[in-house]
């Protein structure tokens, strides 16, 4: 018998072993991506961490002899705008003890105790301020809330300069009463627009995409490619249950472990492709998105799998092949961005990220699994 | 007696290279994490900008914006891309990027041709940043906004009127009287290694190979003349003598980098269970062959729980 009738003997034999297993391998995929996936998605939302509150609360009073209709047009309009939505919520009270008292139990980050006369002063060149209490003074929140005040100061300053302007040019052109009137109502439209409306001239855009595909499609194709190559598990002791004696028997034909390797190789490619084509079945059916032609575009990293998984084999011992096996793909992954976004990894380990197959492996299959890439 | 057989199950163990990597792994990341050096975090909220506009617009907002004394601390990003990168790596709140010609669309109330503010899930203060972006915008754009509402002849008077009164102190003047120190500059911090879900992964292994060991002797017949209560006591000894020496220095590992805390209890118990599964497993399991094949699967679960439980909480 030739070396390579002999080769091909071999390979036939690891052919109809691989297809007595091949249940087992897909029942074990199934459960590693049910595993997978569903980390997958726990963790997608949950990377990053705020540091900051999201939301603060803010008491305020108003002393009675304020001109309740412009105070209550004031409220209405800050509670009309986004940064209110979001990020405040203002609450009214009844006296200064009230608001310091709501500070010191933590109920409201902030109480804003307006004076007597404000109003009234800032229209009229006064100097009274308003008076901020905070819990502590040295908290980040504190300089936030500040910096809120500031801008909304900046929008009534830009507003009112606008008004002032119009007035003195109108003055001194003699326009009429009624055109006055007019125009001074269309500069406070245009300004409030300009204040209440920056939603419209601002396009908030999610950064966590990674390699070109929003984060849970990457986190799912990593949990694809993980789930895949673990199938391997269970093939290590299927293609190492070669005794001594036909290890001798097939030497004597020429057959080295070059070939007992290219034979291993050349079997887990259409194990991992039965596998993916499975498991990429499943998980699009979850994902309700189907990319058929992506069975092609995986060949590439089944075939890295396939020698990876071929070199690991010939560990003879299949605990330790699957140890080893499991080492070198979580690292492959977690250099690949496959833990941690890439932007999220020491810089060191980004710059070699670019060297190895493990990013790649992981766009590929993400690729394959959902198609395109934006 | 029991004694004499731990010891003998210890010293087997210990003869294992595997098993001296696992606990080398745990000593060598709390020696890594000891000699990291201490950085300052700092606490300061920083934001990207990057203009695509090189009006003379784009320049008066990038100085007010850098200028301002605030605890947003704006920036001036040299490169779209690596600013981005900046962002997903949680080193930015957000991170603006300003199109061509941005203020004349401001100004005449274009809509579509928007400021892009790049955000991550971890960005809570965007409206509050956009406030502060923003009125800075009106203030210097007012007068644009302010002149498009009259005809052509008569907007230099108005234009020049508006710059007088916001740039001028004269009628509006805006100062920040703040008091009180701001010392939430910086924080010490040092990169956390996972030691604890390091030494966690390595018990349920250890508690899984214990058994494995127990398996093989097992079907060897090595204990066919004992009873099966003293089979059980082999089994727990194993376990035992498996997980002590890790527990020992992964406790020590512990406390060295993390202190006394509520997460030791949970390594403990996480290695009880881990024993008593691991018993329970291999007992269902019956053959070693099977355990084999289950045994990289369970652990390779426990990595990816370990993962999941660390970011959620």
């Amino acid at each position: 018998m030739s070396k390579v009738t002999c080769f091909l003997h071999l390979l036939q034999a690891d052919i109809k072993r691989l297809f007595k297993v091949l249940p087992g391998i897909i029942l074990a995929g199934l459960l590693i991506l049910i595993g997978m996936a569903t980390a997958a998605e726990l963790i997608s939302d949950k990377l990053y961490k705020p540091d900051a509150p999201d939301m603060f609360g803010i008491a305020f009073y108003i002393p009675a002899d304020e001109d309740d209709v412009h105070v209550n047009i004031g409220i209405d309009l800050l509670g009309n705008m986004t940064t209110m939505k979001e990020s405040l919520t203002l609450t009214r009270v009844d006296s200064v003890e009230e608001g310091r008292e709501m500070v010191a139990k933590k109920e409201a980050f902030f109480f804003i105790n307006i004076p007597e006369n404000f109003f009234y002063d800032v229209f009229r060149d006064g100097d009274t301020p308003i008076e901020i209490v905070t819990f502590d003074t040295t908290t980040i929140t504190a300089f936030m809330a500040n910096e809120l005040f500031l801008s909304f100061a900046r929008y009534f300053r830009a507003a009112q300069s606008a008004i002032f302007a119009a007035t003195d040019y109108m003055v001194a052109q003699g326009y009429t009463e009624d055109a006055y009137r007019n125009m001074i109502d269309v500069i406070n439209l245009t300004f409030l627009d300009k204040a209440l409306n920056k939603e419209a001239y601002t396009k908030r855009v999610l950064a966590t995409d990674e390699g070109g595909y929003p984060i849970r499609e990457h986190y799912m194709g990593v949990a694809l490619l993980a789930s895949v190559a673990f199938t391997a598990f269970l093939l290590f002791s299927v293609f190492q249950k070669m005794s001594g004696g036909t290890k001798v028997l097939l030497s004597t034909r020429g057959i080295t472990r070059i070939h007992r390797f290219f034979a291993n190789f050349i079997t887990y490619i259409p194990a991992f492709m039965a596998a993916y084509l499975i498991l990429a079945g499943a998980l699009s059916v979850y994902l309700k998105r189907f990319h058929p032609a992506g069975i092609i575009t995986f060949l590439p990293v089944a075939l890295i799998l396939s020698g990876i998984a071929a070199l690991v084999t010939e560990t003879g011992n299949s605990f330790i092949a699957c140890l080893t096996y499991l080492i070198v793909i979580l690292l492959l992954l977690y250099i690949g961005g496959g833990v941690f976004p890439n932007a999220l990894l020491p810089t060191a380990i980004r710059e070699f990220s670019a060297y190895l197959p493990g990013r790649y492996m992981i766009e590929t299959t993400t690729r394959a699994l959902i198609g395109g890439g934006l | 007696m029991l004694l004499n057989r731990f010891i003998v199950c210890s010293k087997r163990l210990l003869h294992s290279a595997l098993y001296l990597s696992m606990l080398a792994l745990i000593i060598l990341l709390t020696v890594i994490y000891k000699n990291l050096p201490t950085s300052s975090k700092e606490a300061d909220i920083r934001i990207a900008l990057y203009f695509e506009d090189d009006s003379d617009a784009a320049d008066r907002l990038a100085e007010a914006l850098l200028n301002d004394n605030s605890v947003y601390k704006f920036h001036i990003a040299d490169d779209k891309d690596s600013m981005i990168d900046e962002l997903k790596a949680g080193r930015l709140e957000c991170a603006y990027v300003i199109p061509d010609g941005f203020f004349t669309s401001y100004a005449t109330g274009d809509y579509n041709n928007p400021i892009l503010q790049y955000y991550i899930p971890a960005s809570t203060l965007l409206a509050s940043i956009n406030e502060v972006m923003f009125s800075h915008i009106l203030e210097i754009t007012g007068a644009d906004v302010l002149a498009g509402l009259y005809p052509e002849g008569e907007r230099d008077a108005i234009v020049n009127g508006f710059s007088n009164y916001v740039q001028g102190e004269n009628v509006f003047r805006l100062s920040d009287v703040t008091s009180g120190s701001f010392d939430y500059q910086s924080e010490p911090h040092r990169i956390s290694l996972p030691v604890f879900e390091v030494t966690v992964v390595l018990a349920i292994l250890a508690a899984l190979l214990s058994q494995l060991i127990y398996m093989e002797d097992s079907e060897r017949g090595i204990y066919i003349a004992l009873s099966a209560k003293e089979r059980i006591s082999i089994r727990l000894l194993l376990a035992a003598s498996s997980l002590l020496p890790l527990l020992a220095i992964g406790g020590i590992c512990f406390l060295v980098t993390y202190g006394v805390t509520k997460k030791l209890l949970t390594l403990l118990l996480t290695v009880i269970i881990a024993a008593f599964c691991s018993i329970l497993l291999s007992a269902l399991m019956k053959k070693s062959t099977l355990y084999l094949r289950v045994l990289p699967l369970i652990v390779l679960f426990s990595i990816v729980i370990t993962f999941v439980v660390t970011i959620l909480y």
